[in-house]
């Protein structure tokens, strides 16, 4: 399976994933076009900033997803490559998976009244964001091909918890 | 997508991937994505609180630092581009001003008055008396005032003022966009774009406008005073494309802007001893200089000198392996060239003090001793020629008949053959007829982000079916003469019947045995002026102003600045004017609204953002169409 | 190995995928008394309102888990002989067992209610007959301002019927919401055109020509109605195993492991009493959240594993209310202690936090619920705010916030 790994210390915070990440979700798919839609179409990462850092945070498509546990109307699913996706008829704006996503990943579209949150592009060979990233900062990763003490060092780097 | 549709170009760009040498379309790939914020207009470096962006999908914050919000933001970054563009301008105009000047005062031997003719026009046009006056004297007035131009005046630019219709005035003044002076322009939209200065974005855009106009009072002046100097152009036939290039001669490419060095450099290039140097060093057919972009575009109407190529293309030139030189004065010269130069024999040669390359040759040009300092560049493109790699060479074999040169003169007198006390009532005749069912000037440049040439080709092959007359300046005639249109060939095959009929009349009286071309070559892209000035001719004969006249204007494939500044201007003038790709505007609804919609409230000319050809040529035919009607014509 | 579960709500489905996650082999049956395809309960509002919504599970958990289900109602445990009682008179016997029989609707003890005309909100069954019962009716009462009293309200609204919301406590959304964020959401709704009446409860339901007529209030005022809607709390479902021997409070107790006194019986869901994280005091939830979690691990354990559960937040609520969206976790409305208490009541929206020191104990999100999750994460863990206090109080807490820096000379390298 491949994902999505970032790399902060390539980041510039230049938001390029997240306009390339709208522009996918958008009906024609085009910059041009997007940036005339109404309503706009929505972003599903984040590029954030401390004094330190800065990076996009991204859905984790997590393997005991808790939005999908929290869900409570079918419409948060794993797909069959392991992404985690909606059934974008089947939200009822509960809003419960925003609740639990402990990345702050999902959002909510306030015209429809839905949840909204990555689809890992799940029908591009290589997702928007990392396509629209100019600096190598979002790299797609096949963490099979990983060797196991790698994955567990980038783990540990990436998610060291601030005390 | 295709990089070219020009096969020489294709040609030379499988050169340089065979030799693993980056062009401009890698360079370009390699800039892939690029960023969304700069694409939108959105991204505002102004100052040192910045960089600020703003989405442009209604997330994330609506202002920047200071508070600017998209569309101050948006209008703040096209305004500074117009700038930009007006003193790209401005400072090609000033350089020929103070060069009519020296040769006024005789401080500029190589540059005597050759179109004395044009010089009384220009002199009598902007109240300078030329009866009983030394030519001298008249040259040192109409330079002087040329220079006034530049700087704060009390009166409104001299150039824009005598060179536009009433109405136009009038308008301008209404709305308050009349320039006094080029500089000052300039720097009226520095300041004003500047940190927290005008935060109106219509207010900007106005702003804008006016130092549009003042970019064009200096296209205006620059091709009045190059006429002066080198003489007006009359129409010749010469060649265009790679293929022009001659491996039996030492091959030297003039690419820039200014006819000042280049039409020096010709004149000498075709000196008995220098040819001789060229033949003992090896070259049996002596120098070949070829023109490349604009200036190649002056060489070629005043000099019948065939052009290389233009703009984006500007590298394969090099990558035939057969260039001995390329020497360069300013504006559009890619600094890559200097690398690709070294994978070559190639002598890169600049000659102007502010614009220097790393490692090429500088031979700087003076106009004190201009010829002196051409024939040093000829002798180092010789020395070159001796290290050609005979195994590097490879030239395609395409070439196209160009016909170029039809200056407004130009045109009125081809005209006069049909009417002679009447010259411009043929052309208005036909108009009213719907014989020639409009007219449209095609501007600009070549763009990697536009399959070269395509657009243009396309765009004209609908235009000229439609019976509408096209004209061309700059990178846009580069394009056409590459591919033939400028040629009565092209008129036989593409024109529709009114169209064909009128110019085969014309090509008939000058005498041409044939039709005329079906794109009439004006010249380069500072020349976009002598096309206003015919339009202006014949609003003022028909006696209405120029937002009334089927006449538009399109730069299907453009790049720089000055296009923006170019564009604007056409659309202050009153000309619908399209545009092949997006411009850094979307991001501001605001903006992209007064630019494309609510300005033809105001000047009658707007934007029209169409990247399909085939549509855009649709777009224009209606707006054609409804001039047409409003002046109660046939459409 | 048989594994048996009692009830077919989340709780039980969450246990049988895990079970069956840890064990393709092993037998899992379901004793369920609904007979309805497995749904998602807290959907059921919805059906009122809507005409074709579907609420059950895209893919048969039935099917997907490979589960047996027995559509029959348990009547007791025999725990020494590991047998199930069916009121079938039928027995099934166990090797490992879960109780998630969930929670019902407290009926309060008031005159009149027993008739016609009168509902819970409980099951999808439920739900079809305050549909059907309401077609042509106009005005309609619901006892309780809780979450679910709101949802049945708004389904009502929905469908054209006047609404009157009564409230015997001071706010609406008790322990769900504080009183101030309480006061925001009664006048959304309210401004929905729903009547809420507070400090005042149904003394008696008035019966006319057999027909519900009206209620009467303890302060003396009559509404007028056509249906009562019961919605008044939930207490866990144990009446079946009073007699087993198994322990039981206001719930079944379990351990950290989810076991009853009895080791190979389990309990997850509504029916148990745990600890709740904050107040580390026992209590019941009735949240689907918390029941999915537990379920999830007593399924784990009951396949062998040996998980540790730390507890639940009793408050931890999401929703939209006519438009408003509101999530509120944790510790809300602090009484006593030294808490600080941080409140931006804006006109756009209403952040509440509450820490203790330097602890995030609780929050309120109404109107903008964005990060949300980055709060509840921090409020379960009991992760010490440290410096991040400030980012949080701002409401620019970010995930962003949680990961190491990186140093500088890495950018040069």
């Amino acid at each position: 399976m491949k994902q999505i790994f970032v790399k902060p210390e390539k980041c510039m915070g230049c938001r390029s994933c997240e306009i390339g990440c709208a522009v996918q979700h958008s009906k024609d798919k085009n910059l041009f076009s997007a940036v005339l839609q109404s309503p706009p179409p929505m972003k599903r990462l984040f590029v954030e900033a401390t004094h330190e850092i800065r990076m996009p945070i991204i859905c984790r498509h997590c393997e005991d997803a808790p939005c999908i546990n929290a869900c409570i109307s079918g419409c948060l699913y794993r797909d069959e490559k392991g992404f985690v996706r909606r059934r974008k008829e089947r939200c009822i704006g509960c809003w419960s998976c925003i609740m639990v996503c402990p990345f702050g990943v999902i959002t909510r579209d306030k015209e429809k009244h839905i949840a909204v949150k990555c689809d890992r592009c799940h029908k591009l060979d290589i997702p928007a964001c990392v396509n629209a990233c100019p600096t190598g900062a979002l790299v797609l990763v096949d963490i099979d091909d990983m060797p196991k003490e790698k994955r567990l060092g980038l783990i540990l780097a990436a998610t060291k918890r601030e005390v | 997508m295709e990089k070219s549709i020009d096969k020489a170009t294709l040609s030379a760009i499988d050169n340089a991937e065979k030799a693993g040498i980056k062009t401009v379309w890698d360079r370009y790939a390699a800039q892939m994505p690029q960023c969304g914020f700069g694409e939108t207009g959105l991204c505002c470096r102004h100052c040192m609180q910045g960089p600020c962006r703003i989405s442009p999908f209604d997330d994330g914050p609506r202002t920047g630092v200071c508070g600017a919000n998209s569309d101050i933001m948006v209008a703040r970054g096209i305004s500074r581009a117009v700038a930009a563009g007006t003193a790209s301008h401005g400072g090609h105009a000033k350089h020929m001003a103070h060069t009519l000047l020296k040769s006024a005062i005789g401080e500029a031997p190589d540059y005597p008055i050759r179109d004395e003719s044009k010089l009384k026009a220009v002199a009598t046009r902007i109240g300078i008396k030329v009866d009983n006056r030394d030519i001298k004297e008249v040259a040192a007035d109409v330079a002087r005032k040329a220079l006034d131009d530049f700087s704060e005046k009390e009166s409104p630019l001299t150039w824009a003022a005598t060179t536009v219709t009433k109405g136009r005035v009038d308008t301008f003044l209404k709305l308050g966009v009349v320039p006094t002076g080029i500089d000052s322009a300039i720097s009226e939209s520095m300041h004003r774009t500047t940190y927290g200065v005008d935060s109106d974005p219509v207010n900007i855009l106005l702003g804008a406008i006016k130092c549009a106009l003042a970019d064009y009072a200096a296209c205006h002046m620059a091709t009045d005073i190059a006429d002066v100097l080198f003489g007006t152009p009359a129409p010749v036939v010469t060649r265009a494309n790679l293929g022009v290039l001659n491996k039996n001669a030492v091959n030297i490419a003039l690419h820039g802007h200014n006819p000042l060095l280049s039409d020096i450099v010709v004149q000498v290039a075709g000196e008995k001893a220098l040819n001789d140097k060229a033949r003992a060093a090896g070259a049996s057919e002596g120098i070949n200089v070829v023109g490349v972009c604009c200036t190649g575009n002056e060489i070629m109407m005043r000099h019948k000198i065939p052009l290389a190529t233009s703009s984006v293309s500007q590298e394969t030139a090099i990558l035939t392996g057969a260039l001995d030189a390329m020497v360069v004065d300013y504006q559009c010269i890619m600094p890559s060239l200097s690398g690709i130069a070294e994978c070559y024999h190639t002598q890169l040669i600049t000659t102007m003090p502010i614009a220097k390359i790393p490692k090429a040759a500088h031979i700087e040009f003076h106009e004190s001793n201009a010829k002196e300092s051409a024939r040093k560049i000829i002798e180092a493109a010789i020395e070159a020629f001796r290290k050609r790699d005979a195994g590097k060479v490879n030239i395609p074999d395409t070439s196209s008949t160009a016909f170029a040169g039809f200056s407004a003169e130009a045109i009125v007198s081809a005209l006069s053959l049909v009417d002679k006390n009447d010259p411009l009532k043929p052309l208005i005749d036909n108009i009213v007829a719907g014989n020639i069912y409009g007219i449209c000037l095609f501007a600009g440049c070549n763009t990697v982000k536009v399959t070269q040439d395509a657009n243009y080709t396309a765009m004209v092959k609908e235009l000229a079916k439609n019976n509408v007359l096209i004209l061309a300046t700059g990178c846009a005639s580069g394009a056409f003469a590459r591919h033939g249109f400028m040629t009565p060939d092209a008129t036989e095959k593409y024109a529709g019947p009114g169209l064909k009929a009128v110019l085969t009349a014309v090509g008939q009286a000058a005498g041409l045995g044939g039709p005329l071309p079906l794109v009439l070559h004006m010249g380069s892209c500072v020349d976009n002026t002598r096309a206003s000035d015919v339009a202006v001719a014949v609003a003022e004969k028909l006696g209405v102003d120029l937002n009334m006249l089927p006449v538009v204007a399109s730069a299907p494939e453009p790049v720089t600045e000055k296009a923006v500044a170019i564009g604007t201007w056409a659309v202050a003038a009153g000309l619908p004017t399209h545009l092949g790709i997006v411009p850094p505007v979307l991001g501001s609804k605001v903006v992209t609204e007064v630019l494309t919609s609510a300005v033809k409230d105001l000047f009658g000319g707007y934007f029209i953002v169409e990247t399909d050809p085939v549509e855009a040529a649709g777009k224009l035919l209606t707006v054609l169409g409804e001039r047409r009607r409003g002046l109660g014509l046939s459409a | 190995m048989r594994h048996v579960i009692i009830g077919g709500s989340i709780a039980g489905i969450s246990a049988a995928k895990a079970i069956r996650g840890l064990d393709a082999g092993t037998e899992i049956i379901m004793i369920s008394e609904e007979r309805t395809k497995m749904y998602y309960r807290p959907m059921i509002p919805l059906i009122i309102e809507k005409d074709e919504i579907d609420i059950t599970f895209t893919e048969d958990p039935l099917e997907r888990y490979n589960i047996k289900a027995v559509y029959d109602k348990a009547t007791d445990i025999d725990v020494k002989g590991k047998q199930v009682l069916l009121s079938s008179g039928e027995k099934l016997t166990f090797d490992k067992l879960l109780i998630a029989t969930g929670s019902s609707p407290v009926i309060p003890d008031i005159p009149g209610i027993n008739g016609e005309g009168v509902f819970t909100l409980r099951t999808m069954d439920d739900a079809l007959k305050i549909k059907r019962y309401s077609a042509g009716k106009k005005n309609a009462v619901v006892i309780g301002g809780g979450l679910v009293g709101i949802k049945a309200a708004t389904a009502l609204k929905h469908l054209g019927l006047n609404l009157t919301i009564i409230e015997q406590l001071s706010q609406i959304l008790f322990q769900r919401l504080d009183k101030r964020g309480a006061q925001i959401i009664s006048n959304v709704i309210k401004d929905a055109g729903i009547c809420v009446i507070t400090n005042d409860s149904v003394s008696e339901a008035v019966l006319k020509d057999k027909a519900l007529n009206s209620v009467n209030l303890s302060s003396g005022e009559t509404i007028k109605t056509d249906i009562i809607i019961i919605a008044a709390g939930s207490k866990p479902n144990l009446d079946s195993f009073k007699k087993s021997g198994i322990k039981t409070n206001r719930g079944i107790i379990i351990n950290e492991n989810l076991q009853t006194s009895i080791p190979d019986i389990y309990a997850a869901g509504d029916v148990v009493e745990y600890k709740d994280l904050i107040t580390d005091m026992p209590s019941v939830s009735a949240l689907w959240t918390n029941a999915q979690e537990m379920g999830s691990l007593a399924g784990k354990n009951m396949s062998g594993a040996n998980i540790k559960y730390k507890g639940f937040l009793g408050v931890m609520n999401s929703t939209e209310i006519f438009g408003i969206p509101l999530i509120s976790v944790g510790l809300i409305e602090p009484e006593g202690g030294d808490f600080d208490v941080i409140v931006d009541d804006s006109l756009e929206s209403y952040r509440k936090l509450v820490f203790d020191g330097d602890v995030l104990v609780g929050a309120v999100f109404i109107g903008d619920v964005t990060n949300a999750g980055i709060y509840t994460n921090i409020i379960k863990n009991k992760i010490p705010a440290g410096r991040l206090k400030e980012e949080a109080i701002k409401g620019n807490l970010s995930y962003i916030n949680f990961i190491r820096t990186v140093p500088v000379q890495s950018l040069l390298a």
